[in-house]
């Protein structure tokens, strides 16, 4: 008697950790990190399931995930050296498509990172120079309609 | 083209009838390749009144060097628009300034600018004797100057933005996406038909068009985005006065 119930308290406890790594994985990758349509169903879920009523385990695992077509914006993530931010597309359910919206380029350790695809250059503020010039190299005439919007939209990124 | 031009010849000997010519010349050019003339030769040409085998030996060579760019730009300069209809102006203009100078040098001058709607060829030395200083208009505010450069060595500077008649280049492999992380780009060469293309294809190609002229060689420029950071290429610097007098 002592025997069986040490088994079944074997069995339960068991059957508690893997319910709950069953948990784990589906918090863990169940997430929707890029905001894409969730599968129709959850093969974790459904493995788990499965495996409640027919009491053995499911002869197929993970299943691959159903994307509904369109583009979905990621949140922006930390990466270490800054902010990153991706968009995905996705094409007759496969992802397509990933484009990187926003890469670290702040700082001076991603700079040397980015630094393997662009070279590093030198960078400064513009400021209004007071020296008098020959000539001014500009594009062409100035239109005062381009300077207001311009300037209407830098205001309204500062309100923001 | 309708932009301004100015002629400045230091060469005492200069005269008004060269001068004359030379705006003559720009003006014929406004008039065989405007995209706003009905009767000119673009228009014509986009209109299919004109077949290619018609076209004049200037067109021909336009075209020709326009396909050339855009072999060495991969794609990024393209007098084709999306509509199907040519636009020669990014490359005219550097070509006609290239033709000006070839102009004043026949007639025997040696110092002088031609500035064709900020566009610009020096030739020689200024009215003091010394390099000619250039500077790079504010694209935020454009009666200021960001930046002088001194061009010593008869180089062309062309500058390519979106901060005058709105965005006028966009990019050819996303043409409805409009240019708007960087505002102002100039460049610095041997002609300012070369700065000039050069200029328009590195805009087009937005923060990567500095590194595509950092890889170009005997190619300097000065990158402004839209928040008023300047980036430049490497050798930059030499064309800046206080650094020049360093040596």
């Amino acid at each position: 008697m002592r025997m069986a119930s040490a088994i079944k308290r074997v069995v339960f406890s068991l059957l508690l950790s893997l319910s709950f790594l069953g948990y784990v994985i589906l918090v863990r990758f169940g997430a929707r990190p890029l905001e894409v349509t969730e599968p129709s169903h959850s093969s974790f879920g459904n493995a788990l399931r499965n495996w409640f009523s027919s009491g053995r385990w499911p002869e197929k695992t993970p299943q691959v995930p159903v994307y509904a077509d369109g583009e979905y914006t990621g949140s922006e993530i930390y990466a270490y050296y800054g902010m990153l931010r991706v968009k995905a597309i996705v094409k007759s359910g496969k992802i397509d498509d990933v484009q990187v919206l926003e890469f670290p380029s702040d700082r001076a350790t991603s700079i040397r990172v980015n630094a393997y695809a662009v070279p590093l250059l030198r960078t400064e503020a513009i400021q209004a120079q007071t020296s008098e010039v020959d000539i001014v190299s500009g594009a062409t005439q100035t239109s005062a309609a381009f300077k207001e919007s311009l300037a209407s939209a830098l205001a309204l990124a500062i309100r923001q | 083209m309708g932009m301004p031009i100015t002629v400045d010849v230091v060469d005492p000997m200069a005269t008004a009838a060269h001068i004359d010519q030379v705006f003559a010349f720009f003006e014929s050019v406004d008039e065989r390749f405007s995209p706003f003339k009905e009767t000119s030769e673009l228009t014509r040409l986009n209109h299919g009144l004109i077949t290619a085998d018609g076209i004049s030996q200037d067109m021909r060579e336009i075209l020709q060097l326009a396909e050339e760019t855009r072999r060495q730009t991969d794609g990024y300069f393209d007098v084709r628009l999306p509509n199907g209809t040519i636009d020669t102006c990014g490359i005219v203009k550097g070509w006609a300034i290239q033709r000006a100078v070839s102009m004043l040098e026949t007639y025997g001058y040696q110092n002088f600018f031609v500035d064709a709607g900020g566009d610009i060829q020096v030739k020689g030395v200024n009215h003091e004797g010394r390099a000619w200083s250039v500077g790079i208009q504010n694209p935020f505010t454009p009666l200021q100057t960001v930046k002088r450069v001194h061009l010593a060595h008869n180089e062309g500077i062309a500058t390519s933005g979106t901060y005058v008649r709105g965005q006028h280049i966009y990019d050819p492999y996303r043409p409805s996406r409009g240019i708007t992380e960087i505002v102002s780009l100039t460049v610095i060469g041997p002609s300012v038909f070369d700065a000039d293309r050069f200029a328009t294809a590195a805009f087009a190609m937005g923060k990567k068009g500095i590194a595509f002229i950092e890889r170009l060689k005997g190619f300097e420029a000065y990158l402004i985005d839209a928040q008023g950071i300047a980036t430049m290429t490497s050798a930059f610097e030499m064309y800046i006065p206080a650094y020049a007098e360093r040596f």
